[in-house]
């Protein structure tokens, strides 16, 4: 499906720029070693200027819901979809959808690859994930 | 400090308010509350509101007192989430104890089901509630699924099942039947639970708070003041905030509510002991929200809080009381004024004013309220006398 596009401008931004080209960058923080997620432009606990780092796209599924009842507009006709929690191989964990499955195939602990997602902002696009 | 006390308070049915305009049931539950106290609306001199979602005003607290043809020098409108009724009445409290303010009206009202379309209300929630605008919205989470993200990661981390989060919907349910405020006052069983449809799965319908229109009003004084008033004395013990975050995206954990430090500090401010409560009113917009916030609170063990409602510990004769009033989940929930019927029934406890509801001993009551996805917490403590 074609995501409604994210807010541009926000501090997201790269994080959905790469997504369009294909590659899950995530936010870091050198002195920190952590990756911060939401991303907040600088670190909340040094305020270094955080990196884009990016991750392999390998994860596994934390937690997850099947939304029955959509209600953001553009999703009405998409229920039932998962929407989950993903632990990245790399430590980050993201709000993301397991896309290309019957929801009911979905598993705690599953391990995901990401995919990308178009949006309607031809510049932006969204990572989600599909059983690996 | 100089001690506060409610002295008044106000609360209608919950439900659907055909007719009723959400300014009217604003000045109707200000104007009981200030009847209970035996005081008049003149004597308000400051006044706290939330901004309804059925009827946004740039400063609703003024515009209610225009409404009301009063003008108390302070009007705040403030936003807590649903730890907004302990935000309101410490503001409250610290208005009074600085010499700001003699007589307090906080009113916390709104009209989801009546002015908003239900639709409406819950794609607000959506868009600009708890989830994150830039990084969660775009993958389409209902609130019901970032709750129900938290109530599977508890299922798999405690081993619960469908029967812990009934037992706290059905426990809800028992004691909003035999409450004339209430809802939801239809029995439930776990048939009659399992049978309503998946919201969000594991979440079903009755894992849902219903949504209502309804809120209520409370006066606050000093407590010296309240003692030549006409109601029983209710005094503010203590209150407790804290918040480690705001999105569930930004969670350490996905089975830990967090509420504990706001019942820590509110216990630490009232010189009282968890021991010491004899009543607990529990935020509960979600069965998950209910089992999780009791345990961050201290009031079961983790992973243990279905059990313990199955057991009855909760129940008005059990070992602590909790949610006596129904809960969000069946007294009802009135949009952004959801929790300040958990500050109405301790009161109303307190006073000894419940009738047939009435316990035998509350002496020391425990209130909490939540924002978000187990996000902010609130907790007062008020006590008798
Ligand atoms: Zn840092």
């Amino acid at each position: 499906m074609i995501h409604s596009a994210p807010r541009g401008n926000r501090e997201a931004a790269p994080h959905w720029k790469a997504a369009r080209e294909g590659r899950l960058l995530m936010p870091y923080c050198e002195p920190c070693a952590a990756w911060n997620w939401p991303p907040a432009g600088a670190c909340p606990h040094c305020q270094t200027p955080l990196t884009w780092r990016e991750c392999s796209g390998a994860g596994k599924v934390v937690s997850f819901s099947i939304v029955r009842r959509a209600v953001q507009p553009e999703w009405k006709d998409h229920a039932p979809y998962v929407v989950a929690v993903i632990e990245l191989a790399e430590g980050v964990r993201m709000l993301s959808n397991v896309v290309d499955c019957p929801a009911e195939a979905v598993t705690m602990g599953a391990a995901v690859q990401v995919a990308f997602h178009e949006t309607t902002d031809p510049e932006l696009g969204l990572p989600v994930f599909r059983l690996a | 400090m100089t001690e506060t006390a409610i002295v008044g308070i106000a609360e209608l049915p919950q439900g659907k308010m055909p007719g009723v305009t959400p300014m009217g049931l604003h000045s109707g539950l200000a104007r009981m509350a200030l009847a209970d106290a035996g005081l008049e609306a003149r004597d308000v001199d400051a006044i706290i509101t939330l901004s309804p979602r059925s009827d946004p005003y740039l400063i609703h607290a003024t515009a209610l007192a225009e409404f009301m043809g009063i003008a108390p020098p302070v009007a705040l409108t403030v936003e807590g989430g649903g730890a907004a009724p302990a935000v309101m009445t410490d503001m409250a409290r610290m208005m009074i104890a600085g010499g700001r303010a003699k007589t307090v009206l906080v009113v916390s009202a709104d009209m989801p089901l009546s002015v908003v379309s239900r639709n409406a209300y819950v794609n607000t929630l959506a868009d600009a509630g708890p989830v994150h605008p830039d990084i969660e919205r775009p993958y389409g989470p209902s609130v019901p699924s970032l709750f129900g993200i938290c109530a599977r990661a508890y299922m798999d981390e405690f081993g619960c099942t469908d029967e812990d989060l009934a037992a706290a919907a059905m426990h809800d349910r028992r004691h909003a039947m035999a409450h004339p405020n209430a809802h939801m006052r239809q029995p439930m069983t776990l048939e009659s639970y399992r049978a309503t449809q998946m919201i969000a799965d594991p979440l079903r319908l009755l894992d849902c708070t219903p949504v209502s229109d309804g809120g209520a009003a409370v006066v606050v004084t000093s407590l010296e003041r309240a003692r030549d008033l006409r109601q029983p004395v209710v005094r503010v013990l203590g209150a407790g905030f804290c918040a480690a975050r705001l999105h569930l995206s930004a969670a350490a954990s996905l089975t830990e509510s967090g509420a504990g430090p706001s019942l820590r500090d509110a216990l630490a401010q009232a010189g009282r002991a968890a021991s010491d409560i004899d009543l607990a009113l529990v935020y509960d917009c979600f069965t998950i929200a209910l089992l999780m916030n009791i345990e961050a609170l201290g009031l079961a063990p983790r992973g243990g809080a279905g059990a313990a409602f199955r057991n009855g510990e909760f129940n008005a004769t059990g070992r602590l009381p909790l949610n006596i009033h129904g809960g969000l989940l069946s007294h009802g929930y009135p949009g952004r004024a959801a929790g300040i019927s958990n500050l109405v029934e301790a009161v109303v406890q307190l006073r000894g004013q419940a009738g047939e509801r009435q316990l035998p001993k509350v002496e020391t009551t425990l209130t909490h309220g939540m924002g978000g996805v187990f996000a902010t917490h609130g907790t007062l403590l008020l006590g008798k006398g």
